[in-house]
């Protein structure tokens, strides 16, 4: 498992930790039941603060991807995949609802609307 | 877990300087970075920590007692660094061992010894000829050999190179490892702080502006770079310091508090600590 | 505390080859003039150095600072520069004694009871002095205490001087014999009176 971070992005170190994780369960490089660093190695290692590794963590324990085993460390979820999937699909519609409902009110037509979705979708990577 | 190092309502008065209502609180697990300018009060609140100056008023607890009651048993566990190698420099290392065994009752020759190769300090040699980085990796390689659970460091990287500060951050990050220990580091050197603390804890003129998990710091604050009428219009409660030169301003700014879309670059913690201490004058 | 005392030891060692250099020098010095009475005297001045040296040892590497860091406490410290200082002479006293029995056949107008008796006191005398200075060394620190140490060795001198002056009687030799053997009891309880004020001195310094 690799995990790379850039201190220059606007992203948040922590918020790069959990994008990246959740990419490699997605993908399927992370398969449930296998085992994540401790946060404390994970600090150690990337050189950053516990209290970050333990935020991501948190936030990919709380969004349903890894859960905590006391005194074991933390695992993948032995969760449905596809679950976590769509309820990230329910959630990207809604928002982009909400693009599309700011943007006809301010009379933004949908070519222009693709452009900024696609420019948006770019940066992410 | 409980707090390694507690604090509270710390006083110490002197003629032309006093340390106020010195509050910081040190979790288990981790790495407090101790920042302020030359004078500001780091030496004095670390002597006062180890009860080598007596305090006017307030509590310190260690590892959940009092620094002064359970002095000896506590010190067991301290492992400290000061800025100068305080061992006779007529001394070789394997003398210094001997003399730390009948010191500290958890003195480990072995793990000693170990560190001393890792360092690479010369078995042989007075230390007097030793250079100034091999001196404070002595001192730290001492401070880590009888099973101390918090680490004091008071300005002991000055002067190294960046190199041997790279090694010494790593043995930070394995200390830490265990969770029961912690580090307190007061250094000038915010880089290094800046890569590993989890906390930083800043003092100026005796006082504690602030003292937060480190990323939350560098988070919230960020430096906004504008014409002096866009300054104007700005918050000013958002504004930490600021710095006008002949065509703009620069100013620390709480992130999430200047609305717009203004360019807020990055604050590292040298910024920080530049616009909070010399904001102070504008 | 043998931490600490180790520690002055080893930290002594380049004093101790000159030292015995001296001593050696000294002894022959002896043995050539056929007078023992400088053997006394060296040893008055070595006590006084050692610790002395020590202390300055410890303020130039900051010792002090590092060692009240750790578990030892703040008394320990201060007796234990007693205790080497009383170590040092009594180990001076002995081979000063000894050396003068290994001398004793070729020195003009030996008497024992009388050499070893004048070692004691000076012996004792030595300690009396490190008594009176040594709380000043723990109060000022060693630079601004050398002007007191040098007017408690002038001090002597200058009552010798005056009792000489003012044809004062000296007390007689039945006197002076049963004041040295006392010596030891006075000097300890003037050694307790002066760890007791040095402690509370100790206690109170900042670093």
């Amino acid at each position: 498992m690799q995990i790379i971070i850039s201190n220059s992005s606007d992203k948040p170190i922590y918020e790069q930790i959990t994008s990246q994780i959740k990419n490699l369960i997605i993908a399927g490089e992370l398969q449930p039941g296998d085992a994540l660093p401790s946060m404390r190695y994970l600090a150690k290692e990337l050189r950053i603060s516990v209290i970050t590794t333990k935020r991501a963590y948190e936030e990919l324990e709380r969004d349903g991807f890894i859960e905590s085993v006391p005194g074991k460390g933390c695992f993948v979820a032995m969760k449905n995949m596809e679950f976590i999937r769509e309820e990230h699909l329910r959630l990207a519609e809604e928002y982009l609802q909400k693009a599309v409902d700011s943007a006809k009110t301010a009379g933004i037509a949908l070519p222009e609307l693709q452009e900024i979705l696609a420019m948006l979708y770019k940066e992410e990577q | 877990m409980e707090n390694v190092l507690e604090i509270r309502k710390l006083n110490k008065r002197y003629k032309g300087f006093s340390l106020s209502d010195v509050d910081i609180t040190l979790p288990s697990g981790s790495i407090m970075g101790f920042i302020g300018e030359n004078g500001a009060g780091k030496t004095t609140t670390i002597k006062l920590i180890l009860n080598l100056l007596h305090r006017d008023s307030g509590e310190i607890k260690i590892f959940g007692k009092d620094n002064i009651r359970n002095e000896k048993e506590i010190k067991e566990e301290i492992g400290v660094v000061f800025d100068e190698c305080n061992f006779p420099d007529t001394m070789k290392i394997s003398e210094i061992s001997r003399v730390m065994g009948h010191i500290y009752s958890k003195w480990d020759d072995n793990t000693f010894g170990r560190y001393a190769d890792k360092f690479s300090l010369p078995a042989n040699k007075e230390i007097k000829e030793f250079s100034r980085g091999m001196k404070m990796k002595l001192s730290i390689a001492a401070a880590m050999s009888h099973g101390a659970r918090l680490l004091i460091l008071d300005e002991a990287t000055s002067g190294l190179d960046p190199v041997v500060r790279d090694e010494i951050l790593d043995i930070f990050l394995e200390f830490i490892q265990d969770e029961r220990n912690a580090v307190f580091v007061s250094t000038h050197i915010l880089s290094d702080i800046e890569k590993v603390a989890d906390y930083i804890t800043f003092i100026h003129k005796g006082r504690i502006k602030f003292s937060q998990p480190k990323d939350e710091l560098l988070e919230n604050y960020g430096i906004l770079k504008c014409s002096y009428s866009e300054f104007d219009a700005v918050d000013k409660s958002a504004v930490k310091g600021y710095r006008k030169n002949d065509f703009g301003v620069e100013a620390l700014v709480l992130r999430d508090q200047i609305r717009g879309y203004k360019t807020i670059d990055h604050a590292t913690l040298e910024d920080i600590m530049l616009f909070t201490v010399r904001g102070d004058q504008q | 505390m043998k931490g600490l005392i180790l520690k002055d030891l080893l930290s002594l060692k380049k004093q101790g080859k000159l030292l015995l250099l001296m001593l050696v020098f000294f002894v022959v010095y002896s043995y050539a003039t056929k007078n023992t009475s400088i053997l006394g005297s060296m040893l008055a001045v070595l006590c006084t150095m050692l610790p002395i040296t020590t202390l300055s040892c410890d303020e130039r590497s900051k010792w002090d600072k590092f060692a009240l860091s750790t578990p030892v406490q703040r008394k320990t410290v201060v007796v234990s520069k007693y205790v080497l200082s009383i170590l040092f002479n009594i180990t001076a006293f002995a081979i000063m004694t000894v050396i003068n029995l290994i001398l004793l056949p070729y020195i003009e107008n030996a008497n024992l009871e009388e050499t070893v008796l004048t070692l004691l006191g000076t012996c004792m005398g030595t300690l009396l002095i490190l008594a009176i200075f040594m709380p000043f060394l723990f109060k000022f620190g060693v630079e601004k205490s050398r002007f007191i140490l040098m007017a408690i060795y002038a001090l002597p001198l200058m009552i010798s001087g005056l009792i000489h002056k003012m044809n004062i009687p000296l007390p007689d030799e039945r006197f002076l014999k049963s004041l040295a053997y006392a010596s030891p009891v006075i000097t300890l309880c003037l050694l307790l009176i002066s760890v007791n004020v040095s402690v509370g001195i100790y206690n109170k310094k900042e670093f």
